[in-house]
């Protein structure tokens, strides 16, 4: 069984989750109650760096896209993705994940871009 | 690529549908001066109103007024007035923050929302998905059968959210839209309330013959337990020949790495040839990866291919010794002959496991001519007694190192045998020259043996002498002839299979399909179906020992459904062999749903291969449990017993009828829906000549079929082969343009520069290409083989 760890960093204003591992049902909803635990202190922007997660399976995928409408769509919030793997890239394209999000080559960049 | 760009090249695309969606990925980016106006340029050329307004709208943020959008003050205003600029209520609705929600929703509520323009509904709607109540959602169930898609999915969506229940009021007019990504959606939704039916009309779209239908199924597959779908999914990947398609389908193999999958995989890609091949190996390697790194395995994938790769061989001579050793119990003298020579020639390429089994069966074979005969064939190789002294070990080696010198027929017989025995690749050429020269005049047996020879470590360079062999009129040479050549040339095959699929042999009939699926493996199975539905047993028997020979991704309902139907002892054995040889737990699922469901009238047979299956299963995966897979397979059972009463109004069958129906009074506006009629992806002619054959008594002379739309629908990357006049030649270009009188069309046809000298205009071509695309009515593509 692959264990399934995350680790956060708040920097300059932007709320930065790093999982590690293998991103199912159960690694998805880890994520899932992060960003719910960020939510009521105030976080309003998001980085979803996966560099130490390359695959992420349907239903971690479906985890992801829920919490992406929460931040995007309920609280006006935004939402980057930094890390992604060829596999996950070409899966967050397809499932349009990529709209509700930019995908940046670094977790720099990706902070620059959400102006922290 | 630029994204910016490759988004804008599809802004360019004839589809409404793809240009729509673009846009929503480009609402949100920020763009250069230069893209602002290349973006302005595409607006002019644009003539669809909605995507017009959405364009407008993208614009429009970055128009230097941009600032002096209404605020919350401005929207009541704004909302009153029946000519309002549409686009600044539709900007300022998506950026309305939630403190001025709850006002802006009862402004909206207050002028009628529900009446405002088509193009204006979806930035309500998407404002209401946000920031609606329960008072919403009357109008937005309303608007959920709107005949615009962009306004239909957008209620959908909203509805989705405020009151997920009522879309179940709507399951039936979604699944009947003329849009499939709105009926693919609707599939999604059943889901949450009746699973198997939904799996059922998922199945249907991802085997559809519209490529549109396909790809709406192929994204909406992310959002289901990939364990539900897996061997749907399997199934698809082995017989679709759309190599972007397939690309697709990969990603959900490779984003939900299993442990069983890389084995079907495997069985996928050993079943076919060229670019399939390479792509289902690409998304093998890929999962073995995915695995990898998610940790699920500790072996490296190259480690782990090597095993599979052993394993697939075992398994497939297992399936083998299986299918001869029930043979060796046959009442037909001829076929324990048959049978036991099969498995003796195993044994004397090395494989030691049946052994025991022929042992056996020598000692208790009562008939003296058969266990001399294979007595014979087992230390030799001879089916013939031998007519000349043994000879002293030391003289065969002397006899052997002559055998250079020496013209190869002069050869003992016993001694041939061993030089074929011999021959591996290094060798191949060496001994190969001393031998062709001679091969007419060896007996049969031994022709076969060579053959075997050709197809173990051969080259291209006998396929004459193959070919030739496909003229007698002996049925093991010509299967051996079949298999060599399926190995060493299967193009040069190709265009002799509609004869050879309508052999008067079985066991010719069969190889010759195994070959053809290596083309179309969608037609070939069905021909292998046909041949299910025999009354006679042995030609059922035949075609089972063929399906063995596809992935069983593929089969299995086949398989399954023969198994119903299966009344003649020795074939439910050998069903049963596949199917536990294969055992996953949806076969067990369904296996165990008919033991259980009081449907079949064979429970107790059903009870012994579910057995089976749930001992198999277990001792793959050490993780799953007996007392684990019951209570998966009786959940089951259940669901599809509560689903039985409440699913008649969106069962398949009916949504089917109904769509037939509506689609014959009225084909859907080409403007919104793109349907790309899939035919037959490979080789159409070639197709329907087959199935003419192969259905028309071997008497009747071979007639083509008439030409018709069902068969000439073109698919991008996908091989066809065609018949037709060379009607115009561009030296210059290498492309040549083929009409095919019989199909109507124009192809264009690129020559590479291996394929030599062009042909001449009015001259006849027979080959098969790479479809690579259409311009101005004629299709393009790309020669592969010339028949």
């Amino acid at each position: 069984m692959s264990n399934f760890t995350i680790t956060t960093a708040n920097i300059n204003g932007v709320f930065i989750i790093r999982p590690c591992g293998y991103v199912d049902e159960h690694g998805g909803a880890a994520i899932f109650a992060t960003v719910q635990k960020a939510l009521p202190e105030g976080h309003q922007k998001f980085i979803l760096n996966l560099a130490a997660s390359p695959v992420i399976n349907s239903q971690g995928i479906a985890q992801i896209i829920e919490l992406a409408e929460i931040i995007v769509d309920e609280k006006n919030g935004e939402l980057a993705f930094t890390g992604l793997s060829e596999l996950a890239g070409g899966v967050f394209k397809m499932v349009g994940l990529l709209q509700m999000g930019d995908a940046y080559p670094s977790e720099q960049q990706a902070i620059e871009a959400l102006g922290g | 690529m630029d994204p910016v760009k490759e988004l804008f090249a599809e802004l360019s695309s004839p589809d409404p549908s793809i240009r729509f969606s673009v846009l929503s990925r480009i609402e949100e980016m920020p763009l250069t001066g230069l893209q602002i106006a290349e973006f302005r340029n595409l607006l002019a050329s644009e003539c669809e109103p909605g995507i017009r307004f959405h364009m407008q709208k993208v614009l429009a943020r970055f128009e230097p007024g941009e600032q002096a959008r209404p605020d919350r003050s401005g929207i009541s205003e704004l909302l009153r007035q029946p000519a309002r600029d549409e686009i600044s209520l539709a900007l300022y609705l998506e950026s309305v923050k939630r403190g001025d929600a709850q006002a802006v929703a009862d402004e909206l509520r207050k002028s009628g929302w529900v009446g405002f323009s088509a193009r204006l509904l979806p930035s309500v709607l998407k404002f209401l998905k946000k920031f609606g109540a329960s008072e919403d959602v009357d109008a937005v169930a309303g608007l959920c059968s709107h005949n615009d898609p962009r306004v239909l999915s957008a209620a959908v969506e909203a509805l989705e959210k405020l009151s997920p229940e009522r879309l179940r009021e709507h399951i039936v007019p979604l699944l009947l839209n003329a849009n499939s990504g709105i009926r693919s959606r609707a599939v999604r939704i059943l889901y949450r309330f009746d699973p198997s039916e939904a799996l059922r009309h998922f199945e249907s779209m991802l085997f559809s013959n519209s490529e549109e239908e396909k790809q709406a199924a192929l994204f909406h597959s992310f959002f289901f337990p990939f364990k539900q779908i897996e061997s749907l999914m399997l199934r698809y990947i082995s017989v679709e020949t759309d190599s972007e398609l397939i690309k697709k389908a990969g990603l959900v193999f490779m984003a939900n790495p299993d442990r069983q999958i890389p084995l079907r995989l495997l069985e996928a890609r050993q079943a076919c040839v060229g670019e399939k091949y390479q792509l289902i190996d690409t998304i093998l390697k890929g999962v073995l990866q995915s695995l990898f790194q998610a940790g699920l395995v500790n072996a490296e994938p190259a480690q782990m291919l090597d095993v599979l790769e052993s394993h697939f061989r075992e398994k497939r001579i297992r399936l083998y010794i299986e299918r001869f050793s029930l043979g060796l119990k046959s009442g037909d003298a001829e076929t324990r002959l048959k049978s036991a020579l099969k498995l003796c020639e195993l044994i004397r390429h090395g494989v030691e496991d049946p052994r025991t089994l022929i042992n056996d069966f020598l000692k208790k074979e009562s008939d003296e001519k058969i266990v001399a005969r294979v007595r014979q064939f087992l230390e030799s190789g001879r089916l013939e007694p031998e007519n000349v002294a043994r000879l002293e070990p030391e003289a065969a080696l002397r006899k052997e190192q002559a055998v250079q010198q020496q013209a190869f027929i002069e050869i003992l017989p016993e001694r041939r045998h061993k030089i074929y025995d011999a021959i591996n690749r290094e060798n191949y050429g060496q001994q190969m020259a001393s031998i062709v020269g001679f091969f007419s005049q060896l007996p049969v047996e031994e022709q076969i043996a060579v053959l075997g020879v050709i197809e173990r470590a051969g080259t291209r360079k006998e396929t004459e002498l193959m070919l030739r062999c496909l003229e007698s009129d002996n049925a093991d040479l010509l299967t051996a002839a079949i298999d060599a050549l399926s190995v060493v040339n299967p193009e040069a095959l190709h265009p002799l299979l509609p004869q050879l699929i309508k052999h008067r042999f079985d066991e010719v009939k069969v190889a010759a399909i195994k070959v053809f699926a290596l083309f179309d493996k969608k037609q070939a199975i069905s021909l292998v179906e046909q041949m299910l539905h025999s009354i006679r047993p042995v030609q059922r028997r035949n075609a089972i020992f063929c399906l063995a020979h596809f992935d069983y991704a593929s089969v299995s309902q086949i398989l399954l459904t023969a198994l119903k139907n299966e009344g003649d002892e020795e074939n439910q054995q050998q069903i049963f062999s596949i199917l536990l040889s294969n055992a996953d737990e949806e076969t067990f699922f369904q296996v165990y749903v008919e033991a259980r469901s009081g449907r079949s009238t064979r429970a107790e047979l059903y009870t012994r291969l579910y057995t089976g299956l749930v001992a198999k299963i277990i001792a793959a995966d050490p993780a799953k449990t007996e007392a684990g897979l019951f209570a998966a397979a009786e959940e089951r059972l259940e669901e599809e017993k509560r689903s039985q009463n409440q699913r008649s109004a969106y069962q398949l069958e009916k949504i089917q009828k109904i769509r037939q129906e509506s689609q014959k009074k009225s084909e859907p506006d080409p403007g919104l829906v793109r349907f790309a009629m899939v035919a037959y992806a490979t080789g159409a002619v070639l197709t329907a000549l087959i199935w003419f054959l192969f259905m028309a008594p071997p008497s009747s002379a071979p007639k083509m079929p008439k030409s018709g739309k069902k068969v000439a629908a073109h698919s991008r990357n996908t091989t066809r082969t065609i018949k037709g006049i060379v009607s115009g030649v561009d030296v210059s270009q290498r492309q040549v343009d083929i009409a095919d009188q019989a199909e109507q069309k124009t192809y264009r046809v690129l020559f590479p520069e291996k394929t030599g000298d062009l042909p001449a205009i009015g001259n006849g071509f027979h080959g098969q290409l790479k479809i690579t695309g259409e311009r101005g009515g004629i299709l393009t593509g790309e020669l592969l083989t010339a028949f």
